[in-house]
């Protein structure tokens, strides 16, 4: 009874983690960059999110609306202005920028917001469920994020595979030299791609955020989850990283069924045994969809 | 390229005997200095105040965990987001054996030893990655072994405990011998960067920074060589645990196994120097420094540092010390080889290389017996210009 | 009319000196071929024509304009396309994604996907398939029609032939006579020395960097050729260690 319902709520939790792992995959299938301070870009736009609310009294549910968008443009900049110079320099300055990039954000969250743990408050969403039968009960909230994350990884998904642009940062992922042969300007499309990775891990911020509390050093543990996520599914395939979400999502709740530190650990010690096993994941494929 | 060779056998016998040495006049003057420090060092919980010598210890904390973590990333090229796992594994070891009536510093040598013995395994595991995926696989080894030994309340479980067997000191002279702790690990650490590098298994070192693939090609021992570093970081890291736990008294998995500690290592390195043993110990001295001044602002250091290393990271990778020395030429930890007397060999990148495999190391009897000393040249395999452990600027 | 010309280009990759003072020139509706041993700097040359190198030396110009310091990007709108040696095609795209590449930054132009499909019909059946999953000769016709659609007016090809069936190399060779009379100029790189010869109105030869040999090809013999392509009579080399 308790694993069936603990096997729901890890795929439903695994969405969640996909969603978040969807924006390092696509940054290191096209770039080659892991940016370590993923996680931490997730708690800010909670953070703004936070802000914007108490500035425009705006519903909780629908302040993705204005933070997101922020959170696209600014990853494009980002990307263009700021990271792309490290880029240049190598990977292991990337690593090493990135790096320090999570810890000034986390600790300018501190300063600005003290380190209280904070959620998003969206009202009686919070709790209600269906209850499917006396045993399995799916909570809303749950429900709309696994559809939240579908539906956006789908977006990309499409972007990617329909659109000019799209194409162009597929094939920029593939070989980066013969897209400048054919007239592309591969820093924009690396933008592109860094744009789509911010408003994905902000939106899964969010969604976050109104699930359970965070704080400015949450960060930290998304990006290795994300990671792990990424690693397990495979790299840089989209739904390899969903399913990838869904085991780590899997591994959470069935090991909190043993206690809840477990259920911590659990999902680390997976990861550990696919990179010990099979570094190249579930669903190793090169391409990006 | 082409032109340099330097099998000296094969020299015309009216050329002058070329000359090559470990290292020049200034070096010998920094190791005398550098002795008559250490032993002032030593001699100051006679003399300063309490509240000096525990930022000391602090201070020398941060140097030999910035000087291992330097180790690993400026010569070996392994960047390492986890060397706090070592510094968690040298406190816990301390504390479980103090546990069990152990004299709290004779378990140092073994906390040590121990951690070392760790990176054993550990290494196999992460040496089969590379870049992102070996960071973050250090990182997430660090958070398994936290996570790992909250979950035994005898060890204080999540919120830590007190070390026992430390009240029996008595304050100043419990801050006395740690101290002297902190100050023998840190030298040490230091000091087997430096023998380290000075050894023929430094100059593969030295090669993989330069170029890895290039280095196996000439037959060096490459994994033999990573893995030493691996075990030599992990345990001067624990070491660095060790002290934490004695001067803090008590260990708690969010404070030793806190991956603020790499920040700490990262920025320090990146400030002070990349891929030099003087840089690390320059960068965690302006990092203490920076740390005490904005003390009373919250965490506003952390953000300053942290800033100011990611610019570093990107323009001036050689970090304070580099720039010092561009314009002063001056290696106070010698690891290269000097030739004297060759006007034709200029200061080359990689080549160490070429050392590795061919140079014949000769004294010259009594002194500079050809005279000048001033055409010497340095091959100095303290720096390269390509960079960080063999990346290269793209020329496109 | 000259479409293209190099102008004393000297290369260095590193510390190794890749391309000497090289010079060329290539005008509307003319093939010049590039001949020469491995390692002679042909790619160089053809990437640094390109836009992927910066030469230390020399200049690059495309109607008489200075495009050295353009980016690989921008030297496409200028009417610069380089088929680049072992075709790099998009692997995870298909043939007609592959194709749309071509035409994403491209000029306007007689070129469009029905004229490719016309050049070869092939294409138009198999434009879902997966472009790893295509044989040598096909992604080299690929790797052209990307190109073309484009519309380039100086097309570079690197070494077309790598890693073809004769039967595919003659396919693709038998396409540039229709090409090159619609005025399109073309800088051939090839180590297949008899199938230049054919198809060049004039020839160049490289050897370590620098040009031995130019002309046309009905006034070369094969022994001049031969000189300079391996150099045997070369007196100018380095002195060794």
């Amino acid at each position: 009874m308790n694993v069936l319902n603990a096997i729901i709520q890890g795929l439903l939790l695994g969405g969640l983690f996909a969603l978040f792992a969807c924006g390092l995959s696509l940054m290191f299938g096209v770039m080659e960059v892991i940016n370590l301070a993923h996680g931490d870009i997730a708690v800010a736009a909670v953070y703004l999110a936070l802000s914007v609310m108490a500035v425009t009294h705006i519903p909780g549910i629908w302040v993705f609306v204005i933070v997101v968008p922020i959170f696209v443009v600014g990853g494009y900049f980002g990307q263009r202005l700021f990271l792309q110079r490290s880029l240049d320099s190598g990977p292991i300055t990337t690593l090493l920028v990135t790096f320090g990039l999570s810890v000034v954000l986390q600790n300018v969250l501190l300063e600005v917001y003290s380190a209280n743990s904070q959620s998003v408050n969206i009202g009686s969403l919070v709790s209600g469920s269906v209850q499917i039968s006396s045993q399995i009960e799916l909570p809303y909230l749950s429900m709309i994020f696994l559809g939240t994350a579908v539906v956006a990884l789908g977006a990309v998904n499409l972007f990617l595979s329909r659109t000019a642009t799209g194409r162009m940062v597929r094939a920029v992922a593939d070989d980066r030299e013969a897209a400048q042969l054919v007239g592309a300007d591969y820093r924009h499309l690396f933008g592109i791609a860094a744009a789509l990775a911010a408003g994905t891990v902000a939106l899964a911020g969010l969604a976050l955020g109104m699930y359970t509390s965070i704080s400015p050093s949450s960060g930290p543990s998304y990006l290795l989850y994300g990671f792990a996520a990424v690693v397990i599914g495979g790299l840089g395939s989209l739904w390899g990283t969903l399913i990838g979400g869904m085991v780590l999502g899997l591994a959470t709740t069935l090991g909190s069924l043993v206690d809840p530190d477990f259920g911590a650990m659990l999902p680390y010690l997976v990861f550990l045994a696919v990179l010990a096993v099979r570094p190249r994941g579930l669903f190793p494929k090169r391409a990006l969809v | 390229m082409n032109g340099a060779t330097l099998t000296l056998e094969a020299l015309p016998a009216r050329q002058p005997a070329i000359v090559v040495t470990r290292s020049r006049r200034p070096a010998t003057w920094a190791g005398a200095l550098c002795s008559a420090g250490i032993a002032v060092l030593a001699l100051l919980p006679y003399i300063a105040s309490q509240g000096f010598i525990s930022d000391l210890v602090n201070l020398m904390i941060l140097v030999c965990v910035a000087t291992m973590w330097n180790a690993l990333a400026g010569y070996v090229g392994l960047v390492s987001v986890g060397q706090q796992l070592y510094i968690g594994a040298g406190a816990y070891t301390v504390l479980y054996l103090a546990q069990h009536g152990w004299e709290p510093f004779s378990t140092v040598p073994v906390a040590i030893v121990g951690a070392a013995v760790l990176a054993i395994p550990a290494s196999f595991l992460v040496f089969r990655l590379s870049g992102a995926y070996f960071a973050i696989a250090t990182w997430v080894l660090a958070q398994v072994a936290a996570l790992f030994v909250a979950r035994f309340g005898s060890l204080g479980g999540g919120t830590g405990t007190a070390v026992p067997g430390l009240d029996g000191f008595g304050a100043s002279n419990l801050l006395r011998d740690y101290y002297w702790l902190s100050l023998g690990i840190t030298v040490l650490s230091v000091l087997g960067v430096y023998l380290l590098l000075r050894s023929r298994l430094g100059l593969v070192l030295t090669a993989v920074r330069d170029n890895e693939v290039g280095a196996r090609s000439v037959g060096s021992r490459v994994m033999i060589a990573k893995r030493v570093v691996y075990l030599l970081a992990a345990a001067g890291c624990a070491g660095a645990g060790c002290v934490l736990a004695i001067s803090q008294l008590e260990v708690e998995p969010g404070n030793v196994f806190n991956v603020q500690w790499t920040a700490y290592m990262i920025f320090a390195v990146l400030i002070g120097g990349f891929g030099t043993i003087e840089g690390p110990v320059i960068g965690a001295v302006v990092f203490f420094v920076l740390q005490q001044t904005l003390a009373n602002y919250d965490v506003w250091y952390l953000i300053v540092l942290g800033s100011v290393a990611m610019l570093m990271a990107i323009w001036a990778r050689q970090g304070l010390w580099g720039l010092l020395i561009s314009k002063v030429p001056v290696h106070l930890f010698p690891v290269g080889y000097y030739v004297h007397n060759q006007p034709g060999i200029r200061e080359r990148q990689g080549l160490s290389r070429l050392v590795l495999g061919r140079v014949v190391q000769s004294r010259n009897r009594g002194g500079h017996a050809n005279g000048k000393p001033g055409t010497e040249r340095a091959i100095s395999s303290n720096h390269t210009t390509t960079g960080i452990a063999g990346e290269t600027k793209e020329d496109r | 009319m000259t479409l293209l010309e190099a102008r004393g280009l000297t290369v260095c990759h590193g510390q190794l000196e890749a391309l000497r003072d090289v010079s060329l020139s290539v005008s509307a509706g003319e093939v010049v071929a590039i001949i020469g041993a491995n390692g002679a700097g042909k790619s160089t040359l053809l990437r640094t024509i390109a836009g992927l190198h910066t030469p230390v030396v020399g200049s690059v110009l495309m109607d008489g304009r200075d495009i050295t310091h353009l980016g690989p990007e921008k030297r496409v709108a200028a009417g610069i396309v380089l088929v680049p040696e072992g075709r790099r095609l998009f692997a995870s795209l298909n043939v007609e994604e592959n194709l749309l590449a071509g035409l994403y930054r491209g000029r306007p132009g007689a070129w469009d996907m029905a004229k490719v499909f016309e050049l070869f019909p092939w294409m138009r059946d198999r434009r879902r398939q997966p472009a790893s999953q295509l044989s040598g000769g096909e992604q080299q016709a690929v790797a052209l029609s990307r190109a073309l659609l484009a519309n380039p007016r100086v097309l570079l090809l690197d070494e077309p032939s790598l890693g073809l069936s004769p039967l595919a190399l003659r396919r693709i060779y038998a396409v540039l006579p229709a090409l090159v009379s619609s005025g399109l100029g073309i800088l051939l790189v090839e180590q297949d020395v008899r199938q230049a010869l054919k198809v060049a109105d004039r020839l160049q030869c490289l050897l370590e960097g620098r040009q031995t040999l130019e002309g046309v090809p009905s006034e070369l013999d094969v022994e001049e050729i031969e000189t300079a392509y391996f150099g045997i009579a070369q007196t100018t080399r380095n002195a060794g260690a």
